[in-house]
């Protein structure tokens, strides 16, 4: 995942590059659309986010911001109308059918491997500000609940939020599809 | 606690075991096939399937352990619910998908798919028995807790019920019929848990000083330490002498009046106990609860014999708050986010407890009042477990470290759950049905602080035991709501231990024999074989569960997280992620993980002082979780081994 070139790199950097390019994206379905904002408002926050601050200094940034941009530009490359043949098609298993089968797969494990990092990131500073600073946890950030409630709450709602956008993102692969059809 | 039965829990209990076991022999039909027997045909609908991971997932340790946990010291048995949570990130982001590509039946299936090797077959269904065996454990020491106060029938019979009917279902339907009873359970269990919940918040909470059976606990002083020490009589009740375990320093017992005395010639007319709390030479006495163990008699409580006739004495219930925010009596109903905000700010009694032993061999269990700043019981560290978090103590630190990482990556191995990902059509249901498992759960996850703190001031926990808390919980607010919640946190158990039995019978079945003593089986006969299995685990299950009778519910399932975390996880994720994995690394990495953790649990101090009596000092291991040394020690093997045997390029070039 922190393999992406640096030209994805700065195309990531720059979400209304993504923006612009799919308001023309006009035969993409809703979905797809859905995914576009979700991708930019991920990459839009956690690529500014760390730019600010860490990514300079914190390695995790640097990963997440490469894992994005590899996330996104392989998101693309599924549905990049200059390459027809990625497109998913319920040929059964042609060729073409194989290699979109694996972009698909990819694709879906990158997804993965990103939001999986994003929620491990929170968990790992959830369990280290308990056994490193377990009067933190005391703290009342605001409203009146103190940040052990507020922190493990944001755990599990974090846990379903991530596991909707990867639900909304993720691909069905075309040899589903093809199965799909077939019947 | 005695526990009066209900009927009504034993007629709902005998309507969901009738109605569970009828439809297992309805779908009967449909599972003679092993894809059926195993699969369920991959039919299984992903909405269905997902709820039903609820039902797998959701065990007793979960509904009764964790609520029981939070009710008995609050914020610390979230933390389970966060780390038992948190796992399911790794099963759908990082296993999910590949699982249902690469296998068929089994765990072992998934492992082997690139390697066909029997070496694999055989240490991938080996682990999947023992992670299920010590799984099973708890399971069923569960049901046997439970059915002693819902039935009033002996802790055996408990086990060997919840053991036959499990085996019925299994051998059946196979995961047909086990996919729909935890169906039927995950929904019922969240359903129900939400009813609880909203009933909870509206009935708000209340300033009491005692529970729920009237009693109002007596708190004597402050008075000067030299006038309590010196005195005779307290409360015009004389003082019990010291002596026998007892001290003046810690406890003080005030005899009861004479015209309490029990019938007969009973050597004692019982006494009240009240534990001494002295600050700044001020002596304040809380009045507590005793109970006396000794062998071969009954048990006594404050003197007297346990029991509800005249002369005789009950462990009383408890559970208050004993002071709210603004000085008020009562709080009306509250809103979600509102009930934590008093409870932040109020006091609520919780209790400890202390074993004295005497000199003819009994022993004396004293409970005692800890009232609590609710401030601190919304924040990690009261639990003995947990309280390691606050003494600095960098042991105690990796302590909570490993149980966290063992929770995170113990989900995604348990092979109960990987089976599940075979029941849907591809891997794009397998992705959905998490998706709905991590909703179900998570939504119930959020719940169990609710009915866990709901249970601390509801006036009806049971001293002795807090894994009755969520039933209890459920008594205080309706007799109906009590039988339902205790027949469903019944059938928990059912649920959960029909998908162990299941994974067990494919281990026996598919992975050892025909996969490893490549036994040529045709489908029915595989079928006929597991079915078999299922019928010897269950029975082994059964043993166990009468054995391990007196052992902690959660403790135990912990032990299942950390050796199935270690002995399948890292084999897993490197198969998935690196192209260098060969097939003796997974095999050695099963084996170390397996086994490093297997031993480390038999050797750590826990089980010393909680399994063989003997002191935690002497243990071997340095830490009782062990997952942070074994979870990295299993990838470490996977890839030192896998270098070594590494196919070498001139035997790949020909």
């Amino acid at each position: 995942m922190a393999l992406a070139s640096v030209n994805q790199s700065r195309q990531a950097g720059n979400p209304h590059y993504w923006v612009l390019r799919h308001l023309r994206y006009d035969r993409f379905s809703k979905t797809d659309k859905w995914a576009d904002t979700f991708l930019v408002i991920i990459s839009l926050k956690l690529a500014t986010g760390a730019t600010h601050h860490d990514a300079d200094h914190c390695p995790i940034g640097v990963t997440l911001v490469q894992s994005i941009s590899a996330t996104i530009a392989s998101y693309h490359s599924i549905h990049n109308p200059d390459q027809p043949r990625m497109k998913p098609t319920s040929k059964g298993t042609s060729p073409d059918t194989e290699t979109s089968t694996a972009v698909t797969q990819r694709y879906n494990a990158r997804l993965g491997i990103l939001l999986f990092v994003i929620y491990l990131a929170l968990y790992l500073g959830f369990v280290l500000l308990n056994a490193f600073a377990p009067s933190a946890m005391e703290w009342r950030p605001g409203g009146g609940i103190n940040l052990a409630l507020l922190y493990g709450f944001g755990l599990i709602v974090a846990a379903l939020a991530l596991a909707f956008v990867y639900g909304m993102l993720a691909k069905v692969s075309a040899a589903d599809a093809g199965q799909e059809a077939a019947k | 606690m005695i526990h009066e039965i209900s009927p009504l829990a034993i007629t709902i209990f005998g309507v969901f075991v009738a109605a569970t076991v009828g439809l297992s022999f309805y779908l009967g039909s449909r599972a003679k096939s092993s894809e059926g027997y195993f699969a369920a045909h991959g039919q299984i609908p992903w909405p269905v399937n997902g709820i039903a991971f609820a039902g797998d997932y959701l065990s007793a340790a979960s509904f009764l352990g964790i609520c029981g946990m939070i009710a008995a010291y609050g914020y610390d048995g979230f933390l389970y619910s966060i780390g038992y949570l948190a796992g399911w990130i790794v099963a759908l982001f990082v296993v999910a998908e590949p699982m249902k590509r690469m296998g068929k039946f089994t765990f072992a299936d998934a492992l082997d798919s690139t390697f066909a090797s029997r070496g694999i077959k055989l240490v991938a269904g080996i682990s999947t028995l023992v992670v299920s065996i010590f799984y099973l454990i708890p399971q069923m020491v569960g049901a046997g807790a439970l059915i002693t106060p819902l039935l009033g029938l002996p802790h055996w019979a408990g086990v060997v019920l919840v053991g036959l009917v499990v085996m019925v279902i299994v051998v059946t339907a196979g995961m047909v019929s086990t996919t729909w009873v935890q169906f039927l359970k995950g929904s019922l269990l969240v359903i129900f848990s939400l009813v609880l919940s909203v009933m909870v918040l509206n009935r708000g909470l209340e300033v009491r000083s005692g529970g729920a059976d009237g009693h109002a606990y007596q708190t004597l002083g402050p008075m000067a330490l030299t006038d309590f020490q010196s005195a005779t009589e307290l409360d015009g009740r004389k003082i019990l002498p010291d002596g026998d375990g007892w001290n003046r320093n810690q406890w003080v017992r005030l005899a009861n009046e004479p015209d309490t005395e029990p019938e007969g010639s009973s050597p004692t007319a019982g006494f009240t106990v009240f534990s001494v709390n002295e600050v700044d030479g001020q002596v304040t006495l809380r009045e507590g609860q005793s109970l006396t163990k000794s062998k071969g008699s009954v048990p006594l409580v404050d003197g007297l014999p346990m029991g509800t006739g005249k002369g005789q004495r009950l462990l009383r219930p408890v559970g208050y708050v004993s002071q709210l925010p603004g000085g008020v009596q009562t709080t009306g109903p509250l809103g979600p986010i509102d009930f934590f905000r008093v409870i932040q700010d109020s006091e609520v009694v919780l209790w400890g407890n202390q074993s004295i032993k005497h000199k003819d061999g009994s022993s004396t269990t004293v409970y005692f009042q800890k009232p609590t700043a609710g401030s601190r019981i919304l924040r990690p560290g009261e639990h003995p477990i947990f309280a390691g978090i606050r003494s600095g103590k960098t042991k105690d630190r990796i302590e909570f470290l490993s149980l966290m990482l063992a929770l995170f990556c113990g989900t995604a191995s348990l092979p109960h759950i990987l089976i599940r990902y075979y029941t849907v059509k591809d891997a794009a249901a397998a992705r959905k049905s998490t998706i709905v498992g991590i909703a179900s759960i998570g939504f119930f996850y959020i719940l169990t602080l609710y009915l866990g703190l709901g249970a601390m001031t509801s006036g009806t926990l049971d001293i002795q035991d807090t894994n009755m808390a969520a039933p209890l919980l459920a008594r205080s607010l309706s007799p109906t709501l009590f039988a339902i919640i205790s027949a469903i946190a019944f059938t928990t158990v059912l649920g959960t231990v029909s998908g162990l039995i299941l994974a067990s019978s494919g281990a026996v079945a598919h992975d050892l024999l025909v996969g490893f003593l490549g036994m040529e089986l045709s489908g029915d006969k595989q079928v006929r074989i597991a079915k078999l299995a299922a019928v010897v685990v269950g029975a082994i299950a059964i043993l166990l569960g009468i054995a391990f009778q007196e052992m902690n519910v959660t403790f135990l399932v912990g032990w299942a997280f950390s050796i199935a975390a270690s002995a399948n996880l890292p084999s897993l994720v490197m198969l998935l992620f690196w192209k260098g994995t060969t097939r003796q690394g997974i095999i050695a990495s099963v084996l170390v993980g397996m086994t490093s953790s297997l031993f480390w649990v038999l050797l750590s101090g826990d089980t010393y002082q909680k399994v063989y009596g003997l002191p935690a000092e002497d243990a071997w291991a340095p830490l009782s979780q062990p997952g942070i040394v074994t979870i990295p020690l299993a990838f470490a093997t996977l890839v030192v081994v896998s270098l070594l045997t590494k196919p070498s390029p001139i035997a790949l070039n020909h």
